[in-house]
């Protein structure tokens, strides 16, 4: 043997082993992933779930609640039935069950947890989006665009012109999109995950968040007149996507973009407004066609489940007389928009976004609804200044209104003042 | 059943009828390699531990679609080459390359000893050549297994070879006259 094989050999065979915390939860994601069991085996899972969540209830408090958590993720097989129910946990966030990470940014401040072990409490942030495997993190802090590794250090940070409004991670997941604020507008950035080759887009969009088209080939925001624009990375140019409504009406300008998580190069483009409208799209790229548009007083928020589905949020519309935030999902067809179900949460709490995960569940941020007097707090279900995450099934298509029953709180926040009676002006929440 | 004394052949065949016993055999016996290998391809702890993980759930996930008749090791080094080749291509580094030679060689060598020449050397490798010493020195793989595992001829696997040995004597100072 060749002295400088056996050199390479002996270097190579040294090299260090994985540490125990990482073999631990490989281990646990491992034998998740495994096949759906025999009979045989199958015949033993209510008790292993028994056994996770009397281990999980034994524990008490916040962090035996997250050990429950753990432990039941350790135990349980892969299933499609929802987790049980867990006690609220203050001041924490964990990563779902069955996803890659979840992130909560309210009112400037950013709680985060991922499977690969990046946790973050209330770090001060105006801008976040999760990688598509959820595991870096991509922060807006004041004019720095910054990213996260897994193991929490920071991968690379870029300055820019302005402070930054919102940033997305595309799906392929080459590049990051943003948009800063500077002195004279707000304008559309693209870089590099590696933070290579930042360049401007456009100097003319409003303060709004993009959102990647599935191919990764397209990205919708919102320009300076409030219309859903489209620019396309293989012709370089952007155009207005549905530029009027079915009936012929002026649309009303736009607030948040959604692309359909599928679809391609033809995905549909949804976009809330300022008025009581939500509208869609089928056109795609091109730009042609006329928009759908569904009138939901107060929205708040508006997601796609599907390639012809959306579900949206709204506060309460009408004070005492309606006071519950509402939970509608709708499909856009051919002839328009139809509801296929809905939900309700309150009195004294406000859905404020929301986010599907594949599975038939939906993280939902909810904050407290302000008290019109300092007085009414006593009878409020949720302190005004208190936030969750929630997760919840999905509005029922085509059955009857369901109430939303937390399925497990993964984040409440509390730290103000319920004297102030602070109502969040700002809340995001997503997970991959 | 003496699970420890059990061949992969037969642990798949136990893990494929529901066994979590068996599986979680499988698992340490050949998590540390599949561990090593991502880390010596990437250089970087983190990495390593979301590739090796990545590709247990993976080869767990389709274990009712594997034929047990056939090594084990094999097919999950490939799913770990595969994925680590795939994370480098795609999202690039998110460290510059300075950065990430430092970066794994303080991985590999936390303590202070081995060969941080030689370490060094291999990091600087191209990921393709890296991965072919990974297996080939690393693991022990043959030639003919790592042309299995990357998907490439032999020819391809020996030329690359002899190339990355090439670069790795002209990497160490003053080469490598006699035994070390």
């Amino acid at each position: 043997v060749d002295p400088f094989d056996r050199r390479v050999e002996n270097a190579l065979g040294d090299l260090p082993g994985p540490d125990e915390q990482a073999s631990d939860r490989a281990r646990r994601a491992a034998l998740n992933a495994l096949p759906t069991p025999t009979a045989k085996s199958r015949r033993r899972l209510p008790l292993l779930m028994a056994a996770a969540l009397a281990v999980g209830l034994a524990g008490g408090g916040a962090v035996a609640a997250i050990g429950g958590a753990l432990r039941d993720d350790a135990a349980s097989p892969p299933s499609r039935t929802p987790p049980p129910v867990a006690e609220p946990v203050p001041g924490k966030i964990a990563a779902p069950l069955q996803g890659a990470g979840v992130l909560a940014l309210v009112d400037g401040k950013l709680w985060l947890a991922t499977r690969s072990g990046l946790t973050i409490e209330g770090l001060p942030a105006n801008a976040a989006a999760l990688s598509p495997n959820a595991r870096f993190v991509v922060l807006g802090i004041g004019a720095s665009l910054v990213v996260m590794a897994p193991d929490g250090r920071r991968a690379w940070s870029l300055a820019t012109p302005g402070g930054i409004v919102g940033a997305a991670w595309a799906p392929n997941p080459i590049l990051i999109a943003y948009v800063v604020t500077t002195r004279t507008g707000n304008e559309l950035w693209l870089v590099e995950g590696d933070g290579d080759n930042p360049r401007r887009i456009t100097d003319a969009v409003a303060p709004v968040t993009p959102s990647w088209r599935p191919d990764s080939q397209a990205i919708a925001f919102v320009d300076r007149q409030g219309r859903a624009m489209v620019y396309d990375r293989t012709t370089g140019s952007a155009h207005h996507s549905g530029p009027h409504r079915c009936d012929g009406r002026p649309l009303l300008p736009a607030t948040k973009v959604a692309f359909a998580p599928s679809g391609g190069a033809n995905a549909k483009l949804a976009f809330i407004t300022k008025g009581p409208q939500v509208a869609m799209s089928g056109s795609g790229a091109k730009g042609g066609g006329c928009r759908a548009v569904l009138h939901v007083w107060s929205l708040t928020s508006a997601a796609w489940i599907s390639s012809d589905e959306v579900v949206v949020t709204t506060r309460p519309a009408l004070g005492i007389v309606a006071p519950n935030s509402r939970l509608l999902r709708f499909r856009a067809t051919q002839a328009g928009v139809e509801e296929k179900g809905s939900s309700t949460i309150g009195p004294g709490a406000v859905m404020l976004d929301i986010a599907p995960a594949g599975d038939g569940r939906l993280a939902l941020a909810v904050g407290g609804d302000p008290p019109a007097h300092p007085k009414d707090f006593g009878r409020r279900a949720m302190p005004p200044s208190a936030f969750e995450v929630r997760w919840v099934k999905m509005p029922p298509a085509g059955g009857p209104s369901l109430e939303i029953r937390s399925m497990g709180t993964v984040l409440r926040l509390e730290g103000r003042s319920a004297r102030r009676a602070v109502q969040y002006s700002s809340a995001q929440v997503a997970w991959r | 059943v003496d699970l420890q004394a059990a061949s992969d052949s037969a642990l798949v065949v136990r893990a494929k009828r529901g066994s979590r016993d068996a599986a979680g055999e499988l698992f340490a016996r050949h998590w540390p390699a599949a561990w090593r290998a991502a880390l010596g391809i990437t250089g970087r702890r983190a990495m390593a531990d979301d590739i090796a993980q990545d590709a247990f759930e993976r080869a767990f996930g389709a274990l009712s679609r594997f034929d047990e008749h056939r090594p084990f090791a094999p097919w999950l080094h490939r799913i770990v080459v595969n994925r680590a080749l795939d994370l480098l291509r795609s999202e690039r580094r998110l460290v510059g390359l300075d950065d990430a030679a430092e970066e794994a060689l303080a991985a590999w060598d936390p303590d202070d000893s081995g060969d941080r020449e030689l370490l060094r050397a291999v990091a600087g490798l191209s990921v393709e050549r890296r991965a072919v010493v990974i297996l080939r020195y690393g693991l022990g793989h043959p030639p003919s297994e790592i042309a299995q595992i990357l998907g490439v001829p032999v020819g391809t696997v020996h030329s690359r070879l002899a190339r990355a040995l090439e670069e790795l004597r002209g990497g160490v100072e003053g080469g490598c006259r006699g035994p070390v």
